[in-house]
């Protein structure tokens, strides 16, 4: 795809910043919000384990067996992705990055583009794999939600649930919401906590539903806390809530400082703003339960440019990573908005 | 003759989904049915929930 650039008309003097467009960074990746493991080229086995023990009487004689023992494997290969884009520098002799050519016709490379157009590939393909990772939902999934029979209870997809799926786009990888709700070919096995459409008002009511169902053992370990995986946009509601305009003054949400950017608590849990598929839907999990599994982490800030063909000045620029999420433990985390 | 007295289906209990809830309903409207057995915020909760079924 060429360069698509407005150019100034008889440009004068020139600012040297160029604004550039505000990326979310992945701090999924930046800030471990999950656990990593890489090297994974192909066919990985994931395992599980569980186990239940039940008292019997003492009677000196050989008792039977009771209890039980589980071991679950799971094989992961991990999506490969690409991501390409052609462009040809001509489109920017007339422009200011003309500044930065070398003198002579051959000579179309500008080091300013390089270093302030062409770096953003990088993050951006960053940005984009942590929307996939999380958000990320395939046709098949899709298609396996909608055939769901809704209902209620636990147990049960919402029917509200289901139509919100129903409008999400369908993309390549299954993310990690996807994975909660649809996973080895049957519902998840979530805790469900129905939802409704949160609001500044109603969201420390409805933090409160999800907090509530967190098994007693999560919330009993002193490292490994669990953590609610929340959208992104939930920050404002709670900001809005904890200083209702008008209203007495009461801070359900924990913010560690008043920085844009500080740390946000409720009840003592964590909560990490995420790309989530919609704005509905939460999820409370141990952040050991919860992989971003890949070939090697880096790859989704590595790109790679080159000549189309040797005898033509055309460009590409390409990234290529693995991606595949996991959810372990499924039945003891609480989906909110499932 | 006795008078056939069909038990409550609970839509939240594990295992009733809504077209075994549905069923059991009939005729009647939800909130006739569930009054008296669910809260009021689980009635409301059923009412907007159906919205979206599709059977």
């Amino acid at each position: 795809m060429a360069i698509s650039y407005s150019t100034a008309t008889e440009p004068k003097a020139v600012i040297e910043k160029i604004l550039e467009e505000v990326l979310f960074e992945n701090k999924t990746i930046r800030d471990g919000y999950v656990t990593f493991n890489d090297n994974i080229k192909a066919g990985t086995i994931f395992s599980e384990q569980s186990m239940a023990v039940t008292a019997q009487l003492y009677t000196g004689a050989a008792l039977s067996s009771s209890g039980s023992m589980t071991v679950t494997d799971r094989t992961i290969t991990p999506t490969k992705l690409e991501y390409k884009q052609t462009f040809l520098e001509e489109a920017l002799r007339a422009s200011r990055f003309k500044r930065s050519m070398k003198p002579g016709a051959w000579n179309i490379e500008s080091s300013e583009f390089a270093s302030t157009v062409l770096a953003k590939y990088g993050p951006n393909v960053s940005e984009d794999a942590e929307s996939i990772f999380w958000g990320g939902i395939t046709a098949a999934t899709k298609t396996a939600i909608a055939g769901l029979t809704p209902g209620a209870g636990q147990g049960s997809i919402t029917a509200a649930t289901q139509t919100a799926v129903a409008a999400l786009t369908a993309g390549l990888v299954d993310g990690v919401f996807a994975k909660v709700l649809y996973d080895n070919a049957a519902l998840g096995g979530y805790i469900k906590v129905t939802g409704t459409t949160v609001t500044s008002a109603n969201i420390a009511a409805e933090f409160a539903k999800i907090y509530a169902a967190i098994p007693a053992e999560y919330l009993a370990l002193s490292n490994n806390a669990p953590v609610v995986y929340a959208p992104r946009a939930w920050k404002q509601l709670m900001r809005i809530a904890n200083n209702a305009v008008g209203a007495a003054q009461q801070i359900n949400f924990l913010f560690d400082s008043p920085a844009n950017d500080s740390k946000c608590y409720y009840n003592g849990i964590e909560v990490l703003f995420v790309p989530a598929p919609n704005n509905l839907m939460a999820y409370c999990q141990l952040k050991d339960a919860v992989s971003w599994n890949t070939d090697l982490v880096d790859d989704v800030a590595k790109f790679e440019t080159g000549l189309v063909a040797n005898d033509g000045d055309t460009k590409f620029v390409r990234a290529i990573y693995t991606l595949a999420a996991n959810v372990g433990l499924a039945t003891k985390g609480v989906l909110y908005g499932g | 003759m006795a008078k056939e007295v069909k038990e409550f289906v609970n839509p939240f209990e594990v295992g009733v989904n809504y077209k075994v809830f549905l069923d059991a309903v009939g005729s009647v409207k939800v909130e006739d049915y569930c009054k008296g057995k669910l809260t009021d915020e689980q009635i409301e909760f059923l009412v907007n929930d159906l919205k979206h079924y599709k059977q």
